[in-house]
């Protein structure tokens, strides 16, 4: 029960020091998402004028948009790891000085991730909304598509976490494979567009299925490349994919955190 | 005491293993045992001991000698390599004060971390808040970010949250060193009281901190139990370890000084301190350095620098109010028209507490001394009660007048003295008294009182 309060009190701490100190504090957390999204346009409708699958009249958004789904779920992803990797040698006095359930390092890490990225999301649907002119009530199944994502970002930070602890190098080894994996992903590009042999090999990338999944449920009938809702099997794919990497990883972690202390 | 047992230890080992690289730690966990990849240190090897409720154990000893291992084992943040813990109640540990602070945010709100860290609800936090504040001294600073705070504040408010979580079991590591008077006698009342129905381990350097709070005290050394008792014999027995380690073999052995024999203090408390030996200034005295750094002219060279009582007997410790006599023996080299010889004590800050020389009394009548023959130096004084702590004796030896003289040599911390002393009057030399007196006397009618 108060690892809940300790869970809750760490992730505040963690959002709120983000913000500490800047001039323009919580606004930041819009005014990131929407600075981006402006460069995405401009950049790639604008400069290049990339077309996401089908031509669907000449708004310049579309591709931004899309673009922008991608980098939303791959940021939470990419940040969690990156983050946790560091946050056990960083938080010494939390192995060594007080008694302490570590695994909430890097869960606090992914939550607040998370939490951060809500405001990415929020713009994303009023984007959409106004791009495509419409709502849509499989927005409402968005939750289902970014809990295994959530799941599965929490179980790679533990592993991840515990990782960094022994291997100090891992930090900048991370930093290379979340941009390999940035462009492995279809973030910016329509995993539909490449050809069969390429897709099968993509799909081992777990992040192709959430992102996919998310994408189906987001654009379901806006784009005419969405125009089915995602089956019942690619659900249970992500929520597999996600809860057996949190449940690995938090076993992992188990298992190695008895020896953070010899090490730190 | 009959109390229940809080704490108890038997034969506790903790070995660490020092990977030469963090990664050999991992490496060493999936081989199953097939290789090694450590060097072992053995930090704690076997420690028995026991705590009881109600009861205040001092752990001393030296840097590297496991008692940050020994707290952290209490502590639970490292598991022991072999031997049993087993610890009756909730354990609060405060390894480092603060160390659960965010700079960034504000003190109530690291209240909160500090207290959720630390095993406290949120409901019993919120229920705290002002008093913890309160307690703390620190005021509207509060609600300014920590980084703001002097270090002093910020232990403080740790301390504070520390104090308000219900714990069975507190450690104390070298925390108490911290904060103004004021906030340190509020930390031992809380202490005091808290002992009373609780558990404290403290751990420290601070003799007189030993002394003054803890039951028991157990001196550990490399690892191992060297002492365990009463904290007047085993601090005792651990700061004359500490200064024969540093000085070698050189402590003055008590030359014939009877054991039966009754030292004699002028001060008035004399006979009170009689019956409360916890009370008594005390000193120990440490042997003259002859390698002390020293800088002159080099046409006199001290050879001996001791203290003795007043039948000349060499003393390695003594009272506060004693008589007591130092002796500086100096072998003249150059020829001295009027030597002056002096002395002074400085504490650890480095300032005199009480000197004098042998200028006034000889200013007109100059013991003149020819190259080869050796001068001795007397000064018969009453010690003084000092503070608790680490003194200095200082000497020289001069030749000329106080203004204008040459200086032949000049020893620095020629000697070592230990004051432990209890008696806390906030001055820096306590001078023998002759006479306390407290009586009623009839007092003057009030003049308002009578109309």
């Amino acid at each position: 029960m108060n690892n809940f309060f300790l869970l809750d009190q760490m992730v505040r701490r963690n959002i709120q020091s983000r913000f500490r100190g800047n001039v323009l504090g919580w606004l930041w957390s819009f005014l990131m998402p929407l600075l981006m999204l402006t460069v995405y346009t401009v950049v790639f409708g604008g400069f290049f004028k990339s077309r996401w699958g089908t031509d669907i009249g000449e708004n310049k958004m579309v591709f931004a948009t899309a673009l922008f789904s991608g980098i939303t779920l791959y940021n939470i992803f990419s940040e969690s790891v990156a983050v946790s990797t560091t946050c056990i040698s960083g938080s010494v006095n939390y192995v060594k000085k007080v008694r302490f359930q570590l695994e909430l390092l890097p869960l606090s890490q992914t939550l607040s991730t998370f939490l951060l990225s809500l405001s990415w999301l929020l713009l994303l649907l009023v984007c959409t909304a106004l791009v495509f002119r419409g709502l849509c009530w499989s927005w409402l199944l968005l939750p289902f598509t970014l809990l295994p994502l959530v799941l599965f970002s929490a179980g790679v930070a533990f592993f991840t976490a515990s990782l960094g602890v022994y291997f100090r190098d891992l930090q900048y080894l991370v930093g290379v494979f979340l941009q390999m994996l940035f462009f492995l992903s279809p973030v910016f590009y329509r995993l539909g567009s490449l050809p069969d042999e390429y897709r099968r090999i993509l799909r081992f990338n777990p992040l192709v299925w959430f992102m996919e999944l998310n994408r189906q449920v987001l654009f379901y009938r806006l784009m005419p490349e969405y125009s089915r809702l995602p089956a019942a099997g690619e659900y249970l794919m992500c929520f597999l994919l996600g809860g057996g990497a949190f449940l690995l990883g938090w076993l992992w972690f188990n298992w190695t955190k008895k020896g953070f202390a010899d090490v730190l | 005491m009959s109390s229940e047992v809080i704490v108890s230890a038997q034969g506790l080992c903790k070995y660490y293993r020092i990977y030469r690289q963090p990664y050999h730690r991992l490496l060493q966990c999936l081989s199953g045992g097939r290789f090694r990849l450590f060097r072992e240190v053995q930090a704690v090897r076997g420690c028995s001991f026991e705590v009881r409720r109600g009861e205040c154990l001092g752990i001393i000893g030296r840097n590297g000698a496991g008692k940050s291992t020994v707290l952290q084992l209490l502590a639970g943040t490292i598991s022991p390599t072999s031997g049993t813990l087993s610890i009756r109640g909730r354990i609060a540990a405060l390894l480092e004060l603060g160390s659960g602070f965010n700079p960034e945010f504000t003190g109530r709100e690291n209240i909160f971390m500090y207290g959720a860290i630390l095993g406290l609800s949120p409901e019993k936090i919120r229920e705290r808040c002002q008093s913890i504040i309160d307690f703390s001294g620190i005021g509207d600073a509060v609600d300014q970010p920590v980084k703001t705070y002097s270090s002093g504040m910020a232990m403080r408010l740790a301390f504070s949250v520390v104090a308000h979580i219900d714990a069975d079991i507190l450690i104390i590591d070298e925390a108490l060193a911290v904060g103004d008077v004021v906030f340190v006698q509020k930390c031992y009342a809380f202490l005091r009281e808290f002992i009373r129905d609780h558990t404290v381990i403290l751990v420290t350097h601070d003799v007189a901190a030993v002394r003054d709070l803890c039951d028991r005290v157990i001196w550990l050394n490399e690892g191992r139990v060297m002492e365990s008792g009463l904290p007047a014999k085993v601090t005792d027995d651990y700061l004359a370890f500490c200064y024969e380690e540093r000085q070698g073999a050189s402590r003055i052995e008590p030359a014939a000084a009877p054991e039966a024999e009754e030292k004699v203090s002028s001060d008035v408390r004399g006979e009170i301190w009689k019956d409360h030996p916890e009370a008594v200034p005390k000193y120990a005295f440490f042997a003259f350095d002859e390698n002390a750094p020293s800088f002159g002219r080099g046409g006199a060279r001290i050879r001996d620098i001791s203290l003795s009582d007043r039948e000349g007997r060499r003393l390695d410790e003594c009272l506060g109010g004693e008589q007591v006599r130092l002796v500086l023996r100096i072998d003249v080299l150059e020829e001295m028209k009027s030597p002056i010889v002096g002395f002074a004590f400085r504490n650890s800050r480095g300032e005199n507490i009480f000197g004098d020389n042998s200028f006034e009394l000889y200013r007109d009548r100059p013991c003149a001394m020819a190259p080869g023959e050796v001068l001795e130096a007397v000064f018969e004084f009453e010690m003084p009660r000092l503070h608790p702590g680490e003194y200095t004796l200082h000497a020289a030896v001069a030749d000329g007048t106080q203004d204008e003289h040459v200086q032949h040599q000049w020893f620095h911390n020629a000697l070592t003295i230990r004051s432990f002393y209890n008696g806390k009057t906030g001055v820096m030399v306590g001078i023998p008294m002759r006479r306390i007196e407290l009586r009623k006397v009839p007092g003057d009618p009030d003049p308002l009182q009578d109309s």
